[in-house]
């Protein structure tokens, strides 16, 4: 029986991971060794609606996440100038599933109905709600509970301390600080124990390498390949800053903020107490300096802060890819030394629940179930990874962009996966649907990609409607959005109110 | 708009209260919010039920006179009731602390709401000062009240907070349908949960016996029996229009 868990690394990846195997199973022992030598990477500052129930589950009040990781309220992301780069371009990715309460064909519904309303505002409230500033919920709501469907924008630094101590506190892991110097095998090819430097051998059943991009042990000590993602996703740099607002009660935006630019593009995240800006571009198309400047510009225009030539800038490295094998013999890797992609959709934390999540559910374990775990775990990990590059690689394909090379090439058939050549195709005659995507917990559900989809006008041909299609059905439940809006945007507060009255007055547990 | 103004014997010499109980006075209220000092006299009346204020999502207790906005099943020619909530008896006055030079306690002041209705100006009503500008007994229960409230608002918190961390605090559901088929649902409301109070360990139930917890929960579930009467109250006046 696996009675022992051994985390190597105290990044987000590695506390979150902690946190759900020692909440859920009480039985196992988990030691995490963290190195004092090594910085975590600090960004990955968005999340998905998945973090309420993992904070939950780890056993954290959302009042004191919310105080303590500078977080704030993220309703999903908006995309502006990904299509054709003109002033009035923009779309967005809400959290909120379309709802029509019963089955009916709500693409067909808003193309009969309403074809000049963005198709987002049309079946989901949540994208009037965000441009207006406001949260998804009150301060009589109780914690993790929305009126709207949302994640957060947090501060990953605050995130890994608060996790690092409510997992010793409250959950029994032990930390060991020390710096792994060898990986003893046992015969069989599992490792038996990390060697450290002050505080000797660290034995375990079950070894995740949460050592980031080193990936210490999937990748240096097994030597499992990357495969290589960078044909379908070329962004290989990040310039990064933290901005400050330029108010004391600042409008905290509700969506990431992912703008469009010459050889790449911006995310623009608002947390409690200050933005994350950072410039993600290829070094193909740009150079450094000319890069710099495109993201300087970008916060002169944001206005928010006036020595915008004196915000220090971090620049990071980055390469798409994911690990041929996540899982080996007694090792598994999450986070990002089971692969890395641009956070244009906030993927990684949310991977990185999905892989502690499928751990605890396969447990209890033994070694010999093991070998039937890991098979599994590397299948459905290689295909949600194959379905990140996908989804993430439509946002560009349908972009009518000319105005540089990277856009046009950005949409080159060779640099398009087939898969998702293959979607594009169906789609020309029918809306995306969950028949197209069939695995229990999908990384991203069919609405995900009609959100794009037609947030990016993609034109179907013209079709024949069908009797399910239930039109009517449909034009009702849109009306109903466009009242939910009204009715919605006078009981939610603004996201920096609400931030406020939590910090005085905590949110309740019920 | 109310007018608020620091109450004193000189401009407020002839000022009279309408201390009875009627619509025009704003007495048409559905509820009112309530401290642990009145449970014992509140609980034998009306239903008790917790509430999240909604400026602050902090619970609160309150006292149910109503099902719909402005409703008072009690306000008849009088208000039916032998006891009344300490917010509705103080109207208009209000609690203030003045921070005086050269004394290190702030001292307290009564504010008055000179747009409240309850303001007399046909002489009737309860005068608040004396002739020879002493105070009315009147005027000291108001203040004696003020006090009582001012110090509820602390042990409120600490009931509530107390309440919670035990586990004893459940949404409830009302679902009523009266006999005019009037239906009346909501679950905007929280009461005790009665089998978590009577799963609770000796120790547990020992301190909330100590503190005087224990009574305030058994209070508040008896009151809910009131509940029944409040819905006769209602289908009387239904059977009258």
């Amino acid at each position: 029986m696996i009675k022992k868990i051994v985390i190597l690394g105290g990044g987000s990846a590695g506390w979150l991971t902690a946190g759900l195997i020692a909440a859920e199973c009480q039985a196992v022992e988990v030691v995490l060794v963290e190195s004092p030598e090594v910085s975590t990477i600090g960004v990955g500052e968005g999340t998905w609606p998945t973090m309420r129930n993992t904070l939950n589950k780890i056993g954290i009040s959302e009042t004191e996440f919310i105080r303590d990781c500078s977080a704030s309220f993220k309703q999903g992301s908006k995309f502006i100038g990904w299509t054709t780069g003109r002033g009035d371009d923009v779309y967005h990715h809400p959290f909120t599933l379309p709802s029509s309460g019963t089955e009916c064909n709500l693409v067909a519904a808003w193309r009969n109905y309403c074809p000049n309303v963005p198709f987002s505002e049309a079946v989901s409230f949540q994208s009037r709600i965000s441009d207006l500033g406001l949260a998804p919920k009150n301060i009589a709501m109780a914690e993790y509970a929305g009126a709207l469907n949302y994640g957060y924008h947090l501060d990953a630094d605050r995130l890994g301390v608060l996790l690092s101590d409510h997992c010793q506190r409250k959950l029994g892991v032990t930390v060991i600080r020390d710096h792994v110097t060898q990986v003893n095998s046992a015969e069989n090819g599992d490792v038996e124990s990390l060697m450290t430097k002050n505080s000797g051998i660290v034995q375990g059943d079950l070894f995740i390498d949460c050592s980031g991009g080193r990936s210490l042990l999937i990748g240096q000590h097994y030597g499992i390949k990357l495969i290589d993602q960078s044909k379908y996703s070329v962004n290989d740099r990040v310039l990064a800053a933290r901005v400050p607002y330029g108010s004391e009660r600042p409008d905290i935006a509700s969506m990431t903020m992912a703008t469009a630019m010459s050889a790449g593009w911006i995310w623009d995240i608002g947390l409690s107490t200050r933005r994350g800006v950072g410039y993600v571009y290829s070094s193909a198309y740009i150079d450094d300096e000319a890069a710099e400047n495109e993201l300087r510009e970008y916060l002169k225009k944001g206005a928010s802060h006036s020595n915008v030539d004196e915000i220090e800038l971090r620049q990071l490295r980055i390469a798409a890819g994911y690990r041929e094998k996540m899982w080996v013999n007694n090792c598994v890797a999450i986070g990002m030394s089971a692969g890395f992609i641009e956070p244009l959709e906030a993927s990684a934390l949310a991977l990185v629940e999905l892989s502690a999540k499928m751990i605890t559910n396969e447990m209890p374990m033994t070694r010999k179930t093991m070998e039937i775990v890991a098979q599994r775990f590397n299948r459905t990990f290689r295909y949600r990874w194959e379905k990140v590059v996908e989804f993430l690689k439509l946002h560009y394909v349908l972009s009518s962009r000319s105005d540089t090379q990277y856009w046009i090439d950005a949409r080159s058939p060779e640099s398009i996966p087939d898969g998702l050549n293959d979607l594009l195709e169906l789609w020309r005659y029918r809306a995306p649907s969950s028949y197209d995507f069939q695995s229990v917990e999908e990384v991203f559900p069919s609405a995900s990609y009609q959100y794009v989809l037609y947030g990016m006008g993609f034109r179907a041909n013209e079709t024949f409607g069908k009797k399910s299609d239930r039109v009517e059905v449909g034009i009702e439940a849109i009306k109903r959005n466009f009242e939910l809006v009204g009715k919605f945007s006078e009981r939610l507060p603004k996201n920096f109110d609400l931030i406020e009255k939590i910090r005085v007055h905590g949110l309740q547990k019920i | 708009m109310p007018r608020i103004e620091l109450l004193n014997n000189i401009n407020h010499k002839n000022l009279r209260i309408n201390t009875a109980k009627k619509k025009e006075f704003g007495d048409s209220v559905a509820g009112a919010v309530i401290y642990p000092f009145e449970f014992s006299a509140v609980h034998k009346e009306y239903p008790i039920l917790f509430q999240k204020d909604e400026n602050t999502g902090e619970f609160q207790a309150i006292a149910f006179f109503g099902f719909e906005e402005n409703e008072n099943l009690f306000l008849g020619d009088d208000w039916e009731a032998n006891y009344i909530p300490a917010v509705i008896r103080r109207e208009p006055f209000f609690i203030g602390f003045q921070q005086e030079s050269g004394s290190s306690e702030p001292t307290m002041v009564v504010h008055v709401d000179m747009n409240s209705p309850r303001i007399s100006t046909d002489g009737t009503g309860q005068p608040v000062f004396l002739d020879n500008g002493g105070n009315t007994d009147y005027l000291n229960e108001v203040r004696e009240t003020l006090v009582h409230m001012h110090n509820g608002i602390a042990s409120s918190k600490q009931m509530m907070a107390q309440f919670l961390d035990l586990d004893l605090i459940e949404r409830v559901t009302l679902d009523i349908t009266f006999r005019n088929e009037a239906k009346f649902k909501t679950d905007m409301f929280y009461t005790i949960n009665k089998e978590k109070l009577f799963g609770l360990n000796e120790s547990a139930v020992a301190a909330m016996h100590k503190s005087g917890l224990l009574q305030l929960a058994y209070m508040a579930i008896d009151s809910l029996s009131n509940i029944k009467t409040l819905i006769k109250r209602k289908e009387a006046r239904l059977s009258r229009s």
